[in-house]
């Protein structure tokens, strides 16, 4: 059995799945260098609460400074954003008022991210990625692909990960790779504009 | 059922809350932090009318004897000899505690009967000794106080008290220690009282989750000793239980304790101890059963996530009978913090650390 979780460092970046954990990861490192943070999966949405309970109950839990929650806004980021400010109301830690802004109390300091940024009213992290590659003319192909996959009766429900994979699957050194593999061998481009509100909440935890 | 519970100045905890016990409360912590100590705080509480309460704890830790004075005898229990030990508890939706402190101006009763040879001489003084004294509070009539001396006639401990506490009633409890074998006497006359309601098969099956061989389980006594064996498919004779493996006997020595007489508290060290996991999610299922039929609590001490791990799939059922606290140290302090069954399941999902 992997050996159990436990608080290591003061700051806290809490992801909804391996997948944005690892994302997180590679991105993290890359935004801050220092690597003075931790990266953990909070599982699903509905786990969060249960999660921020649990980390209180950390022996160490008294010296962490910073928590950031970040999670997929899916079909409706109004939704997700109140989910996430009622997890963090139950659990009792500071509650920000928008996502992509700190709140504070005397001990703690919070803010929680969602997927793909600020201005998306729907979305996932595979689209955040894939917009971190927009100009890569691979995509091209791909929409081309997904459009002749439909034509061929395909039923494609979840069409963010058709075009994710498919793009990494046209890519000779990403074939195959989960999205938080793909992250550490740099399929992303962490310097892309649409990161940048991630960027900014992870270099001032 | 208890299910709060405040300690003050007992061994390491200089002041303790533990809120919302369950009828299963599972405890972790780390080395020393006082998982054991919690168990024995309790069990002191309802056992504080036994004269030897304070030895009978330090035998189930592996300490036989302790010679010397009353001093050398309960100082061991103090975090701060020199303050009181309060153990409050909420049973049953009512609080009552008991005080813990030395008394060093104690005056014995005079013994009734004196043999000639050991009469004292007379004298104008009063011949105070050290006693702890025991002050017992529940409800506005419920008081009393009871000291817990060594008896110069005899060096026994022993206990007196000006008023009669027996009509205030305590549930009855047990403390299965991990690191002793529970006395086969005991064991036997728990069985006892099952096979003579015809329950015997009750223990059976509970121990059938180890051996499934086992087909029948009884009495044998020898002189003064009196033992459980058990007769296993295939084989010409019984055995006695002790010799069946830890497992066997922990399991029947826990199914006695819970079935023997309703209403019990069992205080169980180390419940993993002796048993594999591939059958501990078969035991917390039964065991929730067990405890649930008999209206008994069972609060016991692990070190093990796969334990954590079975109990939340064996105890599936009953959900809201589980706790789990887990004993934080910080500097000289103890913090209990509480999970229940839903925050177990998240932190088994996630592989959270809370042990």
């Amino acid at each position: 059995m992997p050996k159990p979780e436990t608080i290591t460092h003061k700051k806290l970046l809490l992801a909804e799945g391996r997948d944005a954990e690892l994302f997180l990861v590679w991105a993290g490192r890359h935004f801050r260098p220092e690597i003075d943070f931790q990266v953990m999966d909070f599982g699903g949405i509905k786990e969060l609460t249960n999660f921020l309970k649990l980390l209180a109950n950390d022996e160490s839990y008294d010296n962490v400074e910073t928590i950031v929650v970040a999670r997929d806004a899916e079909t409706d980021a109004k939704a997700a954003i109140e989910s996430i400010q009622n997890s963090m109301r139950l659990a009792e830690i500071p509650v920000p008022e928008k996502p992509f802004e700190y709140t504070q109390d005397s001990s703690l300091k919070t803010a929680f991210m969602i997927f793909p940024g600020p201005e998306n009213p729907s979305g996932r992290l595979e689209d955040l990625c894939l917009s971190t590659v927009e100009n890569d003319p691979l995509l091209e192909c791909v929409d081309d692909y997904l459009e002749c996959a439909k034509a061929k009766g395909e039923q494609l429900p979840r069409i963010h990960k058709n075009k994710l994979h498919a793009f990494l699957a046209g890519k000779k050194d990403y074939a195959g790779l989960p999205i938080g593999l793909a992250s550490r061998e740099k399929a992303w481009d962490f310097e892309h504009p649409s990161l940048e509100p991630f960027k900014r909440i992870i270099q001032e935890m | 059922m208890i299910t709060d519970v405040l300690i003050r100045n007992f061994k390491c905890f200089k002041s303790l809350t533990v809120p919302e016990l369950g009828r299963i409360t599972l405890i972790s912590g780390r080395n020393n932090v006082g998982k054991t100590a919690l168990l024995e705080a309790l069990f002191l509480f309802l056992d504080h009318r036994n004269p030897g309460m304070a030895l009978t704890q330090y035998g189930r830790r592996g300490v036989e004897t302790i010679s010397g004075t009353l001093e050398a005898i309960w100082n061991p229990m103090f975090c701060d000899p020199d303050k009181e030990i309060l153990i409050s508890l909420a049973i049953n939706g009512s609080h009552k505690q008991t005080k813990f402190k030395f008394n060093r101006e104690f005056l014995p009763p005079s013994p009734t009967t004196v043999q000639p040879e050991e009469r004292q001489i007379p004298t104008d003084e009063e011949h105070t000794t050290l006693a702890v004294d025991i002050e017992f509070s529940g409800k506005s009539s419920e008081k009393y106080i009871l000291h817990n001396f060594l008896d110069p006639n005899n060096n026994r401990l022993t206990i007196v008290s000006k008023k009669s506490p027996s009509k205030i009633s305590l549930p009855q409890a047990s403390f299965l220690a991990s690191k002793k074998h529970n006395p086969t006497n005991e064991i036997a006359k728990q069985f006892s009282n099952l096979a003579q309601q015809d329950r015997e098969n009750e223990a059976v099956d509970f121990c059938k989750i180890i051996e499934d061989r086992l087909k029948k389980l009884k009495v044998i006594t020898e002189g003064p000793n009196s033992s459980v064996h058990g007769k296993l498919r295939g084989e010409p004779s019984t055995r006695i239980i002790n010799f069946m493996g830890e497992g066997m006997e922990k399991l029947l020595s826990l199914i006695v304790a819970i079935a023997h007489s309703p209403n019990r508290i069992i205080l169980l060290d180390e419940i993993e101890n002796g048993l594999h996991y591939s059958i501990l999610p078969k035991i917390w299922e039964a065991l929730g059963k067990a405890l649930r039929k008999y209206d008994c609590q069972l609060i016991t001490t692990t070190h093990s996530y796969e334990c954590l791990q079975a109990a939340y799939e064996g105890l599936s059922e009953m959900p809201d009978d589980f706790r789990y606290i887990r004993l934080n140290r910080k500097g000289e302090d103890v913090s209990a913090k509480l999970s229940n069954y839903e925050m177990i399941g998240t932190a088994i999902k996630t592989k959270l650390e809370v042990r």
